[in-house]
């Protein structure tokens, strides 16, 4: 089974037409999300991993990094387990 | 023909005129009327005079709905631009505009350096005294403001929108859509476009309705739609085909809960699929109303409940708008509503024309009922979520690095009922910042999907690039990647 970081890998790199995706890629910069690729990437990430972003966090600006994705997915499917 | 505002500001008085939830702040038409002219008296005592053009550099707001009232009641000529345009496009417009003020709402940054600016702020504004405006009626020919297209040269052209025929374009459409004091339309369009700003501004105003004003369209608008419906109201969403695909992908994370009735929605800028159009009427339990036009042509044809849908057309041909198909298929409209030229520019007014009508760019038919079909582009224009753009301007700024021989860009429709940007490179040496060299130099709308670098591009026996060919190309690409 792939981890959250692979999948969000995995779904950036369909989503935005790139061989391989580096979790230092920036989203905007690097990948050319815009908003409205956001929203199928969102779409996308919450089918693939189970894991749903809260409304209040669907701001693409709130992710510079794949990393940053990757973490906060991993987040709410265990905030118990929670790291700075 | 209507030639003053203060009648409407007055008989509108209590009611609301915008809304702005997210920052929950909300304007009546007394102080629309109070605000906008407390910052009239301030551009006058700036010198600013009726003629002079002033800048509005704003997001989806409220200040830009009291600044572009400010600026009409003074007569003077409004340009509007977003808060992240790039310095390039701010400066052209600059030179070509000469504006002799800006108006900056709070959310736009600081970074105009060659007009003086004036900060927007409502709270201020509110509780400014006001001294009695003079009211000097329109003059149908004047210019109420100019709207910066992208420009095939690289220059934005400024198309001149002028009281008379925008007056009249929407007082019909609005008498045909029957808007009323119970409409509320939700704009989450760019206001410093011609959709966003009419909506915002002038379209509700004449009705006595209202506006709701969003952010532009994201992820969270989508999510938060709902939200923005106003119990009690007739509400219109002003969309773009992508925003609709958007908010049906949103929709599927989870059931909706009810709640307020979406009335209908206004749908321009690109062909909507039926599909497209028949899920979203299902799943929002609402009407989609295409209508098809331009800044310069205004609207051109149109849907309202009463004029029953025909698959494939964008609408049918309002009665004061003339449309001829010229003999190499390309749409030529003429009528009351067209604009009649490019601020001070002759040269590109002259090009936009042929014997008399202007020529919109698409190619298309029309029925034997007046209904308008369209089957494409003239000239291969991008259209990415309803921002149009021609190849070219992307083209000249990878052709100006050292390393490329010739560039050839194309718009691939996507999934999302937008397109993505293809830029197929022939290079002479390796260019590894590629990339990051058109990435500095282009507004991030215009930035490439992927960038295909060749050493030769495929070019008929004039060296002409065969644009079928790459398209081809680009679809065996995807293949493979799917594999």
């Amino acid at each position: 089974m792939k981890t959250i970081e692979e999948e969000v890998a995995s779904v950036l790199a369909t989503i935005c037409h790139r061989d391989r995706v580096s979790l230092l890629d920036e989203l905007v910069r690097d990948l050319g999300v815009d908003s409205l690729s956001f929203v199928q990437l969102v779409v996308a990430l919450e089918q693939r991993t189970g894991v749903s972003f809260d409304d209040e966090d669907l701001m693409l600006s709130m992710y510079p990094t794949v990393a940053d994705l990757a973490r906060y997915l991993a987040r709410r499917a265990n905030p118990s387990e929670a790291t700075s | 023909m209507l030639h003053t505002l203060s009648p409407l500001f007055e008989r509108f008085a209590e009611r609301h005129f915008a809304v702005e939830p997210r920052r929950r702040r909300r304007l009546t038409y007394s102080e629309l009327a109070h605000a906008s002219a407390a910052l009239a008296e301030r551009l006058i005592a700036c010198g600013i005079r009726p003629g002079d053009r002033v800048l509005l550099v704003s997001g989806n707001s409220l200040e830009f709905v009291v600044s572009y009232f400010a600026v009409l009641r003074l007569h003077a000529v409004a340009v509007p631009l977003g808060p992240d345009e790039e310095a390039n496009r701010i400066h052209d417009v600059i030179v070509d505009a000469q504006p002799r003020l800006a108006l900056i709402a709070d959310d736009a940054r600081p970074y105009l350096v060659d007009v003086p600016t004036m900060p927007v702020d409502l709270d201020a504004l509110a509780s400014a005294a006001v001294a009695h405006l003079p009211e000097v009626p329109f003059a149908a020919d004047e210019p109420i403001a100019l709207l910066y297209t992208s420009g095939t040269t690289g220059r934005p052209k400024g198309a001149a929108l002028r009281w008379g025929h925008f007056i009249e374009n929407i007082m019909d459409y609005g008498h045909d859509l029957d808007v009323g004091p119970t409409t509320r339309f939700i704009v989450s369009m760019p206001m410093w476009h011609i959709d966003g700003w009419t909506y915002s501004t002038l379209q509700p105003l004449l009705f006595g309705a209202s506006v709701t004003i969003a952010p532009l369209f994201d992820a969270h608008v989508a999510a938060t739609f709902d939200q923005l419906l106003e119990p009690d109201h007739r509400n219109v969403l002003i969309a773009v085909p992508a925003m609709l695909s958007a908010l049906i992908a949103i929709r599927g994370r989870r059931p909706s809960g009810g709640g307020q009735a979406l009335n209908y929605v206004i749908c321009g800028s690109s062909r909507l699929a039926p599909e497209l159009q028949g899920q979203f009427e299902r799943l929002f339990d609402t009407i989609v109303l295409q209508n098809y036009g331009s800044t310069e042509a205004l609207l051109v044809a149109y849907y309202t409940r009463q004029i029953p849908y025909r698959e494939g057309s964008v609408g049918r041909i309002p009665a004061k708008c003339r449309v001829r198909i010229l003999p190499d298929g390309q749409i030529g409209v003429a009528g009351a509503y067209v604009f009649d030229g490019y601020f001070q520019d002759p040269a590109r007014t002259g090009l936009a024309f042929e014997d008399g009508w202007y020529l919109i760019g698409d190619i298309g038919t029309v029925d034997a009922d007046g209904y308008l079909y369209l089957h494409g582009r003239r000239n291969d224009m991008i259209n990415k979520a309803g921002i149009k753009f021609d190849p070219v301007e992307i083209d000249e700024i990878i052709e100006s690095h050292p390393a490329v021989v010739e560039s050839a860009t194309l718009g691939i429709d996507n999934e999302r009922q937008s397109q993505d940007i293809v830029s197929f490179v022939q290079v002479c040496q390796p260019a590894a910042d590629l990339e990051r060299f058109v990435k500095e130099r282009l507004p991030q709308v215009q930035w490439p999907t992927r960038i295909v670098v060749m050493d030769n591009l495929p070019r008929n026996l004039l060296g002409k690039v065969i644009k079928s060919q790459l398209r081809q190309m680009l679809t065996n690409i995807v293949a493979s990647e799917a594999v």
